[in-house]
């Protein structure tokens, strides 16, 4: 939940903020849970808490829903997701102890419980 | 806004988690993230519309608030978008996961795009 209505200028830099975390959060408890076997609580803070925390919406629309200019906008969108890659790889990293092979098709079911 | 559109906006927020969860059920092969493609680009036509109806003041700035931040917001994700590309990189699936940005910034845009002007000519 981006509970943060509006910040001053058209770059959102604390919706940024909030999905760089989610990501890194969500990188980790991924890893974690394929590293170490399954997790009870993992289909409410993975995808239902650190899923409901991030957003693309926001920054899809960013030029009907600001004042940005559609190459700002544009700009925003893949800094963003650049920015969110960055950090889920880095939870990654840092969740995948003892570092475990990944099973892609585990880890799509395991997001969507 | 009242203390009501902050409690509209978190339940809207549950909303659209459970509705990107439904999504997701959907998929039984499992072998390339869609459903999130989809709950994204459904998301972000979301915010398209609902900025579409507030610029004609059709919308209130709380139910504004309630739908786009809160319904769209838990609607898509970003998080997911992230761990699936570094899943599908790790697996070594560079074509899977360039088409996965691909799809997802054209369809999300796209669909933004196209929400607003039909919502607007509605309007």
């Amino acid at each position: 939940m981006e509970a943060f209505p509006s910040t001053a200028g058209p770059v959102p830099w604390d919706l940024l903020a909030v999905n760089a975390l989610g990501a890194l959060a969500l990188g980790f408890v991924v890893a974690r849970t394929q590293a170490r076997g399954p997790w009870r609580a993992f289909p409410a803070i993975g995808p239902g808490f650190l899923g409901g925390f991030t957003t693309f919406s926001a920054f899809a629309a960013l030029h009907w829903s600001t004042s940005a200019r559609p190459s700002l906008a544009l700009a925003v969108l893949v800094a963003t997701i650049a920015t969110g890659i960055a950090a889920a790889a880095l939870g990654w990293w840092a969740g995948d102890k003892p570092p475990t092979p990944v099973d892609e098709h585990a880890i799509f079911v395991e997001e969507n419980e | 806004m009242s203390a009501w559109v902050y409690l509209a906006a978190i339940l809207g927020c549950g909303a659209g988690a459970c509705l990107r969860f439904s999504i997701g059920w959907l998929d039984r092969a499992k072998t390339f993230p869609w459903p999130t493609i989809a709950a994204n680009a459904l998301g972000a036509a979301l915010v398209g519309a609902v900025m579409a109806l507030a610029d004609d003041a059709l919308l209130t700035p709380g139910w504004t608030f309630a739908l786009a931040t809160g319904v769209a917001g838990g609607l898509s994700t970003l998080s997911s978008l992230a761990v699936d590309v570094v899943v599908l990189a790790k697996d070594r699936r560079a074509r899977a996961a360039v088409a996965y940005l691909v799809l997802t910034l054209t369809l999300g845009v796209g669909a933004a795009w196209l929400a607003y002007a039909v919502a607007a000519s509605v309007a």
